[in-house]
């Protein structure tokens, strides 16, 4: 990518900056104080939602250790499947990379492990695991996908001269992996590790959410909720915010630490894509495909033997196909699937369009007004963290259960990783460029849309990849927290019913739905890079 | 966090791996250990088989137990079919539609003779008989869907004139007045809401041509069948009918126990569990239960449950319900 190359360090998101403490302080502040007020002037859902006070209050009366308990469980799970998922990841990046032939697989593993609804895959954890693998398991694949792509970004984007230099003194690709890109893959890395650790912390509560677990945050959550604790629910939501976003921060340190020489870099998905574009047109293309599916079939039947996960709950992709193609029941079957897809589809559309529009917008008065970033990007990244299910009341209570809550919910789910992504990107211009507008007296407003827009494109692009599978979860989860219907609720009642077929055909079609809105995105990137270039 | 809450808290989560394995290598008694599924995190709803662990009713019994804690998405049949527990527990509808669809499971035994089932609303809003449904908004868990649809029919209220919404087991939105009724049981939601303050009212389903056994043991078939696994299965029954004899008689040692030890540190509340655990005894103790011994099924009862399961269009067996272990557990006795 051009603009990575030419860049001049930036000083944002930065931790242990003091004067970006301070605004954030005073951007947390600001939320507090008008969410106090809003619940004693607008509404308090008739006592069902807390103000700061309240659950101040609440966290004072439970006392510190109650929290610190549950919470030291959670982040050991958290901790150990943060360090399973990315060592794996990390590995597998660099299999990817020294082994060309095997990058195409990988990468697909892994778009499929992150596409994968959480939802489904929960309960066979609970079947497979005992103790606190399942929520280890969880934690590790919120973590898998974004590491394998940092990583794999960052293996590439290595200064040609430098390889060559290894070349020429007669090393081979090994000592090119090991002395050149690991080290210049380094930003990319903590980039994406900074991600992973909020990602990992929210993993393992919804883990311990599902059940199967002794103690931890999740847990506590469940019973908080069954037992009417409103202020206890929301102070639990507010550790996990705060501890997602500690583990945020101590990433950012020590990626400040371990690679002074770095620049902000963004998680970019982008870079990877750009190349892969390759020679062998169509038929190489549709050849790669058919290729891919092939492993993921594979993959799926092979985890249901390796595991002997009972047949009567695991169904492989045979039975699927039996249950989408059966003389009686598959055309009945077929029909309802594309009723509940079509719900999907719109629901997952919706809230991608809405999340990333949303968070452009802030990303750009972000940009333009510093001090309004500084303040708040840690509230979002914070906000970020929290389980949506422990908000379920308050968003159909605000939103009702129509589609402006589905809208809501996947634009939650979106907005973060965009406005990340988009705030580094348009930080990012090439200095030169701005440099010559300001020569020639453009105005800040005319320099970010001629200049800084148009060269943030590609981060755009890959922030719309990264959320696609992410709206799909959000329709998923709106479905199942707010309107049931479509996809989402099915996958949810086709398991109370034993209906194990009609669930696993779910989940593969919408796991497929991902993946080739995943695909549709890079296609679309494609082109309009291709135009802007010209 | 100050520095020393800091260690103590890094040192806990260091030491939660260690702490799991020296408790998997005790000592095992003669039958050997088995796993429990439990339906739902553990809360008082298991007390008897807290009663039978820590009064080392099952060690007197030669078992060792291992309680797994369920959850909002744990199964127990396909975690019983797997091996990963002997012996489970879910509702019947549940096991039942797991039956039907190929599932080789037995219910040998219940703990609700009468299903806590309940529709749950504010008592403003005036709910006083299934009818007034009609034009309400209720909240429905994915996994009642079917119980619901059944109690509707049962009752002659056309689905569509009831606008259902799906919900959790968090009751906010009632509270809240975004919902108008709520599928809960009566023995715990409706204990945990009264205790909060709020003033609700609910409907028994049991009450209104819905009879219904609810939260069962359930094992595979071929356990039944294997000699060695079939004992187990007895003295785990054996231990959990004394322990949950003595869990009727002492609401107070079972919501202890709950809160201060089975269920430790996950923000359970003891007088709340206490009143559960009370309200619990009249669904599980009844004329029944005094004449054949808790847990028992009789003709009758099954004939009622298999009626209201098909009135929900699922096809049950006589045989999926067994008494056989209860009376090899029982001996001919009716409390042990």
């Amino acid at each position: 990518m051009t603009a990575a190359t030419m860049v001049r360090p930036v000083d944002r998101l930065r931790a242990l900056n003091w004067s970006g403490i301070l605004y954030a302080t005073a951007g947390l502040a600001a939320l507090v104080l008008l969410w106090q007020l809003a619940v004693i002037f607008i509404s308090s859902g008739n006592g069902t939602i807390p103000s700061p006070l309240q659950i101040a209050r609440q966290m004072h009366f439970d006392g510190f250790a109650f929290y610190a308990d549950a919470a030291s469980y959670t982040v050991s799970a958290a901790f150990r499947g943060w360090l399973w998922g990315n060592s794996l990841a990390i590995l597998l990046a660099l299999v990817a990379v020294a082994i060309p032939f095997l990058e195409r697989p990988i990468l697909q593993l892994g778009i499929v492990s992150y596409c994968l609804p959480i939802v489904a895959i929960g309960p066979l954890m609970m079947i497979l695991f005992s103790g606190d693998t399942p929520k280890v398991v969880l934690a590790a694949l919120s973590v898998f996908f974004t590491t394998l792509i940092g990583t794999v970004t960052g293996l590439r984007h290595v200064d040609r001269t430098m390889l060559d230099l290894v070349h020429g003194f007669g090393g081979g690709t090994w000592h090119k992996l090991f002395k050149v890109r690991l080290i210049s893959a380094l930003p990319h890395l903590f980039a994406a590790l900074r991600i992973a650790a909020p990602a990992a912390i929210l993993g393992a509560i919804v883990g311990e959410y599902m059940g199967g677990t002794e103690t931890g945050l999740g847990l506590m959550l469940v019973n908080s909720q069954q037992a009417m604790e409103i202020p206890r629910t929301w102070a639990i939501a507010v550790v996990a915010s705060v501890l997602a976003a500690i583990a945020y921060a101590a990433t950012s340190l020590v990626a400040r630490l371990m690679t002074p020489w770095a620049r902000e870099v963004s998680t970019d998905i982008g870079g990877l894509h750009a190349k892969a574009d390759g020679g062998g047109g169509w038929a190489m293309a549709i050849a790669t495909a058919l290729g891919s599916l092939g492993l993921v079939l594979f993959v799926w039947w092979a985890i249901l033997r390796g595991f002997s996960v009972p047949p009567f709950f695991g169904k492989g992709p045979l039975e699927v196909w039996n249950y989408l193609v059966d003389p009686l029941t598959g055309a009945q079957n077929r029909a309802q699937l594309m009723r509940e897809a079509v719900v999907t589809i719109r629901d997952s559309a919706a809230g991608l369009v809405v999340g990333t529009v949303a968070a452009v917008l802030v990303a750009i008065a972000f940009n333009l007004w510093g001090g309004v970033e500084r303040a708040f990007m840690g509230v979002a990244i914070a906000l970020r963290s929290i389980p949506l299910v422990a908000m379920a009341p308050l968003v159909t209570l605000v939103f009702g259960r129509n589609m402006l809550a589905v809208v809501m919910i996947g634009a939650i789910v979106t907005f973060f990783p965009t406005l990340v992504n988009m705030t580094l990107a348009l930080a990012q211009t090439p200095a030169r460029s701005r440099d010559l507008m300001k020569v020639f007296g453009a105005s800040r407003f005319k320099t970010l849309m001629t200049v800084q827009i148009p060269s943030a494109l590609p981060a755009l692009f890959t922030s719309l990849r990264t959320a696609a599978p992410l709206a799909i979860t959000g329709a998923l989860l709106a479905a199942w927290l707010a309107t049931g219907k479509g996809l989402g609720y099915a996958i949810v009642t086709t398991a109370a019913v034993s209906d194990y077929e009609g669930l696993w055909a779910r989940v593969a079609l919408t796991t497929a739905f991902s993946i080739l809105l995943y695909a549709l995105i890079g296609l679309v990137e494609r082109i309009v890079l291709k135009a802007y270039a010209n | 966090m100050d520095r020393r809450t800091f260690i103590k808290v890094g040192a806990a989560a260091l030491a939660a791996p260690a702490f799991i394995t020296s408790r998997a290598l005790a000592d095992t008694p003669k039958l050997g250990k088995i796993a429990y599924q439990l339906g739902w995190v553990k809360n008082f709803q298991f007390a008897g088989e807290y009663i039978a662990d820590t009064n080392k009713f099952f060690e007197q019994e030669g078992i060792a137990v291992d309680l797994l804690a369920g959850g909002p998405s744990v199964s127990a049949e396909p975690i019983v079919i797997s091996g990963k527990a002997l012996v489970g527990q879910n509702s019947t509808d549940n096991t039942a539609n797991a039956v039907a669809k190929g599932a080789p499971l037995k219910i040998i035994g219940t703990n609700y003779q009468k299903s806590p089932s309940s529709i749950i609303s504010l008592t403003k809003t005036g709910l006083k008989a299934p009818k007034g449904l009609v034009g309400k908004t209720v909240g429905i868990q994915a996994n009642n869907q079917v119980v619901w649809n059944a109690f509707l029919k049962i009752n002659g209220i056309d689905p569509a004139s009831v606008n259902t919404v799906p919900a959790q087991h968090d009751f906010t939105p009632l509270v809240s007045g975004e919902l108008d009724a709520f599928f809960g049981f009566s023995n715990d939601d409706v204990v945990q809401l009264r205790q909060k303050g709020q003033d609700v009212s609910y409907l028994l389903m049991a009450d209104y041509g819905y009879p219904m056994f609810n939260c069962n043991y359930l094992v595979t078939e071929e356990t039944l069948k294997d000699k060695e696994k079939r004992a187990q299965v007895v003295a785990f029954m054996r231990g959990a009918i004394r322990g949950w004899q003595e869990a009727v008689k002492n609401p107070a040692l079972s919501a202890q126990l709950t809160v201060d030890v089975y269920g430790k540190g996950n923000g359970l509340d003891q007088a709340a569990q206490e009143k559960s655990a009370a309200a619990t005894n009249e669904l599980m103790v009844t004329a029944d239960t005094e004449k054949h011994g808790l847990f028992w099924m009789t003709d009758k009862a099954v004939d009622e449950t298999i009626a209201t399961l098909a009135t929900a269009g699922i096809v049950a067996k006589k045989d999926l319900f067994t008494n056989e272990i209860l009376e090899e557990a029982f001996q001919g006795k009716t409390t042990l």
